[in-house]
């Protein structure tokens, strides 16, 4: 419990620190937002307009503090764009990038931990050499060409899968029929990443003293593999898929491109584009948000895994 | 390692080679692009719209009729340039911080990676993009962009050798003889933790291509007429139903040249880790 409480209490000035970043980005380059706005011809009164609604001609000190404290209270600010808050905006847009990033993530986790453990157990073999060939393209080939690839073979050759959109939400087969597609493209290369780091972190552990005792007991083969060695190499594991899921989360801005998908990513390039910064400054807060947590459930499942850490 | 040894070890390990290989090949077409690519990439011809891979142009055309092998070829150039000078901007700031912060220590390394690891709670691709959001669309751009998200790898890998360097005798020897920080930093530390540096830096190259393909691919990367091969992609993406080969042939540049320099990375970390090169001697 003390363990869970102090890792809470580490997320709140980290926490603080994403929305100064996120502040720090738009005010940290040379001129005013409203100037980049409204373009290098506006005249100066239309610009000094648009600053004074945006509180700009405040002093910056102010204004990080307004921001901050807007922050903590769940204050996205409005859209420049449409008017309207931008939390309602991303809550909106939350469940399409929810599904896609868990989808992806599930097919990143099951494949990559499966073929890591089967290339280690079996070094060198047929299967590993296949595997590492596999997950050296997986984290060669960009995200967004793995998922024109799959639309060109899937959708637009054998049309088994639609091309573009996220489907009905009221709909769940529509909803799955949609996810395929994206959901493999993003887990792709998250699969190449963990099963490298499974297959190097079961190489070590399946090395030891113990491995050698256990198989010399007599206990069976799977028994040893699962419950021996998988578990004294999770830590590594565990550790690179809090880690992928960082790169899931950016792989799905492209994605949500690539297949025209609702979600954050799409919502964020949209706003970069039409130069909504309320708008980009919620999304990148958001996602940011999505990783810090997911990082906070690794450290506390480091815990669950090694009990030495949780008492240190 | 002296040069040649590393050269010898680097020999025996496949990975390195086919690495250094398909590197080298990107590489020398990028710098003999003007020899190599048969038309201009931005010239346009609208009578050959489209046109599927042919003799008269061996990758197809794209929608506004340049020649695909050329903007793929002229790609390279400004691709690899983006990617090498990504990675000297990451390189110089992650090294200097955590160069200053490992061998000082103290509150310098805790003010130091407390902004160091503040960028390392945003994925890298949103960083970059929130960079570029705030800076515009533009080569320059890029570099910087992609440059910062390096950052936090580079400083945390050099303040981890410094930490193990800074207490070995010579550096203490150094220090008993007067020499200044800054020369302590840069004749004794850097010099003996430049390794994990260089496999990273590789390694990186491979990650830079990736990001600034990616933003050129959402359209604030690299701007026209400048062709790169997240651009190259990006316009495939239009013509996928009726030219899929703008697409493919872009990506595959793409793709061949990231798994060139993960190759090498990897070969390089595998011959100039002790433990491997023990082994690879052993062979």
């Amino acid at each position: 419990m003390a363990y869970l409480i102090k890792r809470l209490l580490l997320f709140i000035p980290t926490l603080i620190g994403v929305v100064s970043l996120v502040f720090l980005i738009l005010h940290a380059t040379p001129g005013s937002p409203a100037t980049r706005v409204l373009g290098e011809h506006a005249t100066a009164e239309s610009i000094a307009d648009l600053e004074r609604r945006w509180g700009l001609h405040r002093p910056l000190l102010e204004q990080y503090v307004n921001f901050v404290i807007s922050y903590g209270q769940g204050d996205f600010g409005k859209s420049y764009r449409t008017g309207e808050p931008v939390l309602e905006q991303i809550l909106r847009e939350l469940p399409y990038t929810f599904h896609l990033a868990v989808a992806g993530m599930l097919i990143a986790v099951v494949l990559g931990v499966t073929a890591g453990v089967l290339s280690a157990v079996k070094p060198n073999s047929l299967f590993d050499n296949l595997g590492r060939i596999f997950a050296l393209l997986g984290v060669s080939m960009p995200v967004f060409w793995s998922g024109m690839i799959l639309i060109i073979i899937f959708s637009l050759n054998l049309r088994w899968f639609p091309i573009i959109g996220a489907g009905d939400m009221k709909a769940p087969m529509e909803i799955l029929r949609h996810l395929v597609l994206p959901a493999t493209t993003i887990g792709l290369f998250s699969t190449g990443v963990i099963m490298r780091m499974t297959r190097s972190s079961m190489l070590e552990v399946l090395d030891q003293d113990y491995i050698r005792t256990a198989f010399s007991k007599g206990i069976s083969h799977s028994r040893v593999y699962l419950k021996h060695a998988l578990r004294n190499a999770a830590i590594p594991i565990v550790t690179i898929i809090g880690l992928s899921f960082g790169g899931l989360l950016g792989g799905a801005v492209l994605t949500e491109t690539v297949f025209a998908r609702h979600g954050i990513g799409s919502f964020l390039i949209d706003s970069i584009t039409w130069k909504d910064y309320p708008a980009a400054q919620g999304c990148i807060f958001t996602i940011s948000l999505m990783f810090l947590v997911i990082n906070l459930l690794t450290d506390l499942l480091y815990g669950l895994i090694d009990p030495r850490i949780r008492h240190e | 390692m002296k040069g040649a040894s590393l050269v010898q070890m680097l020999r025996k390990s496949p990975t390195a080679v086919a690495g250094c290989v398909i590197v080298a090949l990107v590489v020398l077409s990028a710098l003999f692009a003007p020899w190599i690519a048969p038309y201009s990439p931005v010239d346009m011809d609208l009578y050959s719209r489209l046109k599927p891979p042919s003799l008269k142009h061996p990758l197809g055309t794209d929608e506004l009729g340049r020649d695909l092998l050329s903007r793929i070829v002229w790609g390279a150039r400004v691709s690899l340039k983006v990617g090498v000078i990504s990675v000297g901007i990451g390189m110089t700031l992650g090294v200097l911080l955590g160069l200053i912060g490992g061998y000082f220590g103290g509150v310098t390394e805790k003010t130091i990676f407390s902004f160091v690891d503040l960028l390392l709670s945003m994925p890298s691709l949103l960083l970059a993009l929130a960079i570029v959001a705030t800076l515009g669309p533009g080569i320059t751009q890029v570099m910087v962009a992609v440059g910062i998200s390096l950052v936090p790898a580079f400083a945390r890998v050099t303040r981890g050798s410094v930490l193990t360097v800074k207490e070995q005798n010579y550096v203490l020897g150094a220090k008993a003889l007067g020499a200044s920080h800054v020369d302590i930093m840069a004749r004794y530390i850097l010099p003996n933790i430049i390794t994990p540096i260089i496999v990273l830096a590789t390694l990186n190259c491979a990650f830079a291509l990736i990001m600034e393909a990616a933003l050129s691919f959402l359209g604030i990367g690299v701007q026209p007429p400048d062709p790169t091969w997240g651009s190259i992609l990006s316009d495939g993406r239009m013509t996928i139903r009726t030219a899929s080969w703008v697409s493919t042939f872009s990506g595959l540049a793409i793709t061949i040249t990231v798994m060139g320099f993960n190759l090498l990375g990897d070969g390089l970390r595998d011959v100039l880790d002790p433990r491997m090169r023990r082994i690879l001697q052993a062979k």
